[in-house]
């Protein structure tokens, strides 16, 4: 492993520890301060961090530099430790990392390091390193809370992607028109389902609220996909499972999606309902069709089948399955005529 | 197809000060509209050319203070501000008389102010009067939804040739205001198509861009007369069913996000908010269920 470790001239001593129980352990070590000085010191530096495993920020008051390369190191993708006293005042942006608070002992401060820089070990933007596939990488994740802690929401965020894509789907980055209420969109390897994604990483007590599954419906509903599903990292407030349970709204953790058999059977799940024109005055079909035209319901929830009448229709899929279609009073017969052609009735 | 680049600006411009980004967004607006009239001028007779050169006419709809020609000295140069004809319009008599104190110190061209409700801007302007450039800023989430469309359209309608509205608004407001509806991105997007197809214009999609603030994000969306190609009488004659077609657009919004809010509340009040988050959501569903049924008693 090489391990780039970013400091200032005070914290002389602390890196000298660390350096040798690294190369005890035969990884490379990089201090800035031998750096060879081409001329072009940011350029070195740069590529230096950019060929690192890991990098060590050891902050202090003043050590500008040292920010500085912690955010090359961020924005290369490469897994960083902070370490500080506990009278730093780090960065707001700095403060999801991974963190060591500095004791004084040198020697109990570096193995304190040492020993988070080596869970970090594998991690990295373009593919954490030492994991042949996305899902091996989440896996792992999953399993060890502290990987998990290691990645930013981007690279969780890309990660997820590459997920789905390994599993067959068709991703499309949502950024492109930026559209904050959802990452990215997948479609179904069949082509029969879509939906937006929105991945949340929060903090191990975290828990995702009822605000982000309505931010995510509003997405929905400015578009045409159908459904959307919310990926977090921990679970979900009791209010957000209520308002996703009535919404096309699917709520997953990463374990999850991890675990789903299938694609079929991660979207399967989510319930087709679309905005609804009218919601005031509504009248359910439901009880009033037969077998047949729920049949033909089940096949419009599912995206299957298209009656520009219901364009303005909302669909919900009941409790017990039945799909159900909510329509206005006035639009009931022309519904009702249109699903009759539809289904040869 | 689209007349206009589809051009989406997600910018997080968190050490400007939100009245200095908006201005900067006048100003390309007013510049896209300088180079329009420099474009018309090649096709007019001689002595008529230096009369559009001269002036661009700018109407600021609600325009407050005048908060946003205060910057207006750090921004244009004393020649360009000398040919801004600067039509102020606001509710209030005392702030439309402090913009005009401001714009005086400015140097332009021409200054006018008008006292009104923003509903009757376009009943209390003289009739033949259209603006090169006319603003709305940080006002909708205030206008009441039920004369949303006719503002938009009436916006629409006085404009000259070569013309351009600009909007901005905030997607969210902190702290809460009672009975204010700020819109999203999404809804401001579905709100302009509806009154642009209802106008025949269905081949022109302006952007709402998107900006980043340090407590909000905000929205924005500069409608060009000329890509609508339309004369004046096709626009009146579709005004009646543009307005109508847009005020339904805007009560299915507002019904959507009515139901979205009923649910979120109906969660909470069940649950009740589980972590900080949904603790200040609380306030402001409140806020917001308040302000989506009043705005829908307005649009029925």
């Amino acid at each position: 492993m090489k391990i780039f470790i970013a400091h200032s001239s005070p914290d002389q001593d602390l890196v000298q520890s660390i350096s040798a129980l690294l190369r005890e352990a035969d990884h490379d070590v990089i201090d800035p301060s031998f750096l060879a000085n081409t001329g072009d010191m940011r350029s070195v530096i740069s590529s230096a961090i950019r060929s690192a495993d890991v990098v060590v920020a050891i902050v202090r008051s003043g050590s500008v530099n040292v920010l500085y390369e912690l955010g090359l190191a961020t924005g290369a993708g490469v897994p960083a430790v902070v370490a500080a006293n506990a009278e730093e005042r780090l960065p707001a942006d700095a403060a999801s990392l991974p963190y060591v608070y500095l004791s004084g002992d040198p020697l109990h401060d570096a193995r304190q390091i040492v020993r988070r820089a080596h869970e970090l070990e594998g991690l990295s933007f373009a593919m954490p390193r030492g994991f042949r596939s996305a899902e091996a990488a989440l896996v792992a994740a999953v399993r060890e809370p502290s990987l998990l802690d290691a990645l930013s929401p981007r690279v969780l965020e890309s990660l997820v992607m590459r997920l789905f894509e390994e599993r067959g789907y068709v991703v499309e980055s949502a950024h492109q028109g930026g559209d904050r209420g959802a990452d990215f969109t997948i479609e179904s390897p069949d082509g029969k389902r879509r939906a937006l994604v929105q991945v949340k990483k929060l903090s191990r007590q975290g828990r995702v609220p009822v605000e982000a599954v309505r931010t995510l419906l509003a997405a929905v509903t400015a578009t045409s996909i159908p459904a959307g599903l919310l990926v977090a990292t921990t679970g979900f407030t009791a209010a957000a499972v209520s308002v996703a349970e009535q919404t096309p709204i699917l709520l997953c953790t990463l374990k999850d999606v991890l675990s789903a058999a299938s694609e079929v059977d991660l979207l399967s799940r989510v319930p087709t309902t679309g905005s609804g024109a009218d919601s005031g005055h509504a009248l359910s079909l439901r009880g009033q069709a037969g077998a047949e035209v729920a049949s033909t319901l089940r096949r419009l929830a599912l995206g299957e089948v298209g009656i520009p009448e219901l364009h303005d229709a909302r669909y919900l899929l009941g409790s017990n399955g039945v799909p159900t279609v909510v329509v206005t009073e006035a639009a009931l017969d022309d519904v009702k005529e249109a699903l009759a052609a539809a289904e040869g009735i | 197809m689209s007349l206009v680049p589809a051009v989406t600006v997600v910018c997080n411009d968190e050490d400007i000060p939100c009245q200095l980004l908006v201005t900067r967004l006048h100003i390309e607006t007013m510049g896209a509209c300088f180079r329009n009239i420099k474009r018309l001028s090649r096709f007019c007779r001689p002595d008529s050319r230096r009369r559009i050169f001269d002036h661009v006419s700018w109407l600021d709809l609600a325009c407050g203070r005048g908060q946003i020609i205060l910057f207006l000295d750090e921004n244009l140069s004393a020649d360009a501000r000398a040919r801004l004809e600067y039509w102020g319009y606001d509710v209030s008599q005392e702030l439309a008389r402090e913009t005009a104190r401001t714009a005086g110190r400015l140097g332009l061209a021409n200054l006018e102010s008008r006292v009104g409700d923003l509903a009757d801007f376009d009943r209390i302007l003289p009739d033949d009067l259209r603006f090169d450039f006319i603003t709305l800023t940080n006002t909708v989430h205030e206008t009441s939804p039920g004369n949303l469309a006719k503002l938009l359209a009436n916006a629409i309608k006085r404009l000259a040739g070569h013309g351009a509205l600009f909007i901005y608004d905030m997607e969210q407001l902190a702290p809460p205001e009672l009975g204010a509806v700020p819109w999203r991105r999404d809804d401001v997007r579905r709100i302009v198509l509806s009154m642009l197809d209802g106008l025949g214009a269905s081949t022109y999609r302006p952007e709402v861009s998107l900006w980043s603030h340090r407590t909000t994000t905000g929205w924005s969306v500069q409608l060009e007369r000329q890509h609508l190609q339309l004369s004046c009488s096709d626009l009146n004659s579709k005004y009646a069913a543009a307005v109508s077609g847009t005020e339904g657009e805007i009560r299915r919004l507002l019904e959507g996000r009515l139901d979205e809010c009923r649910l979120s509340l109906e969660a909470l009040t069940t649950f009740g908010a589980e972590t900080g988050e949904e603790e200040e959501d609380k306030e402001r569903l409140l806020f917001e269920f308040w302000a989506l049924t009043r705005a829908i008693a307005s649009v029925r």
